[in-house]
């Protein structure tokens, strides 16, 4: 238990030690390197991992997730041009969906990286858009590669699509949300989004 | 062995002849191919409008950011081309046509199955008793192994740079990195490797991808990553060695199970997070391929 512990610390004191000096300066990497501080800090924090704890620690990666997360770019985007046919009250509806939907998949992921760590590869800005290339490394090595891309609104950067090993979530919800919308309708739609995310993972 | 050979290169040869074939008979008229589908559907003429808007809006919402403006608010979608630059898997969204829809879905659910009742709980107890450093050193071997095929493929695309990268990782592995358990090029020499197929030389060739293939056990291919397999499998050191037939399917086996057991979970993400897996895979490879083709 000491030993773990000691380990976990060490770990810790590693990756802290790497992180800085593999930053890329940048708005917009720091924009996403904010938000990745806090969520590995959540899910390093041993007082949060009690089951009684779920719930807040869920709450506490989905604040730091929102404060740099566009949604509705992100629905938006993945409804393409079947979005400018919706109410105002069908796209709310949506977007609290949509973001529930991936917030409940990538929540589980999360807990994987624990032991592993994040590091800011490349920033690119053109005008209001930026990329940010970074790669999630797991404890046992393997790389993954994620991409942010960020729209600039207000002032501030926001993330409109995160593409996981060049596959973008966006794009992939748009071939899925598109197939169903021709075979069926907007409300079919709802429907499985609200099935998919009662059911759970 | 001699046998084999000559049956893959008979396959080989019967695949490229026939592939043009196929390209020629998708592109010139979706219709033929439709009609395979068309029972999924209520009627058959459903079936055509059904696939026309699935290229079309993908198309409609990059080109023409006039067809979103209507809101206003939507101008942002001109963004593709003011950022192609640099946006390169955002230019063009890939689409692959599906006529195989029916039966490719059916090995869809199969290769799922395999998944979670076979490939999962093997990996599973394997993990159990293997240390995770282990299964890295093993995965390392195997991907140290197969240098023949990327290497090839690099010559084959003209990349010498990263045919050089590839020689110098296989030297370096092959003796610092102890037949390949260890990745001191990577780690020591910071050389990555550079992961080319034959899927990859053929589209450098400006093959097109045909249509989407879900291979069973082997997952999502195309008709041209289909040919490229063969190739890599010709390629692969295993199957110039001596080695029965059976031994050689027991070491992919192993491989397999080996790198999924670094690797469980991965495929439950995207599944999960899929509101039709089928579809959800199918535009991830598409995706993924197109990136590998373009690096």
């Amino acid at each position: 238990m000491l030993l773990k512990s000691i380990k976990r610390l060490a770990l810790f004191i590693c990756i802290s030690l790497v992180i800085p000096s593999l930053v890329m300066a940048g708005e917009a990497t720091d924009r996403i390197k904010v938000v990745s501080d806090k969520i590995f800090s959540v899910i390093s924090d041993k007082t949060l991992q009690t089951p009684e704890m779920k719930v807040k620690k869920e709450q506490m990666i989905m604040d730091a997730v929102d404060g740099a997360f566009d949604w509705e770019e992100f629905s938006k985007r993945s409804l393409a041009k079947n979005w400018s046919k919706r109410t105002e009250s069908e796209k709310k509806e949506f977007i609290s969906l949509f973001k529930e939907l991936i917030k409940r998949t990538y929540m589980e992921k999360s807990g994987q990286y624990s032991g592993g760590k994040v590091e800011f590869l490349d920033e690119k800005i053109d005008g209001e858009y930026g990329v940010v290339k970074s790669q999630l490394v797991s404890s046992a090595g393997t790389q993954t590669p994620v991409d942010y891309r960020l729209m600039k609104k207000d002032g501030a950067w926001w993330v409109y699509d995160v593409y996981i090993e060049g596959v973008s979530l966006v794009s992939n919800y748009r071939s899925q949300f598109n197939d169903i919308l021709i075979k069926s309708s907007f409300d079919e739609l709802l429907k499985r989004l609200k099935e998919k995310i009662e059911k759970g993972v | 062995m001699n046998n084999r050979l000559r049956l893959l290169v008979v396959f080989f040869i019967t695949c490229l002849i026939i592939y043009p074939g196929l390209l020629f008979a998708e592109s010139s008229d979706q219709a033929p191919s439709q009609n395979s589908t068309a029972d999924l559907q209520t009627a058959d003429e459903s079936k055509s409008q059904v696939y026309q808007p699935d290229v079309q809006s993908v198309e409609e919402m990059l080109r023409s950011p006039e067809t979103t403006d209507e809101t206003g608010d939507s101008s942002e979608y001109s963004e593709p081309d003011e950022f192609s630059d640099y946006s390169e898997s955002e230019e063009s969204p890939p689409v692959i046509s599906d006529p195989l829809e029916p039966i490719n879905r059916a090995f869809f659910v199969f290769n799922d199955k395999v998944y979670f009742w076979f490939l999962k709980p093997v990996a599973k107890g394997y993990k159990a008793i293997a240390p995770e450093p282990v299964r890295v050193g093993v995965r390392n071997f195997f991907f140290n192994f197969n240098f023949p095929v990327r290497f090839i493929n690099c010559l084959l695309q003209g990349k010498f740079s990263g045919a050089g990268d590839e020689f110098e990782r296989f030297f370096i592995n092959s003796t610092l990195g102890l037949a390949g358990f260890i990745d001191m090029a990577g780690k020591e020499f910071g050389v990555q490797p550079v992961d080319e197929d034959f899927g990859q030389t053929l589209a450098f060739y400006g093959l097109g991808q045909g249509f989407y293939i879900n291979l069973p056990i082997l997952g999502p291919s195309s008709a041209l990553d289909s040919v490229g397999l063969a190739g890599d499998f010709v390629a692969d050191p295993v199957f110039h060695t001596d080695m029965p037939f059976k031994y050689e399917i027991s070491l992919k086996a192993y491989k397999t199970i080996n790198n999924t057991s670094l690797a469980i979970g991965d495929y439950e993400t995207l599944r999960n997070a899929a509101l039709d897996p089928y579809i959800a895979f199918r535009d991830a490879y598409i995706q993924y391929r197109q990136r590998k083709i373009k690096e």
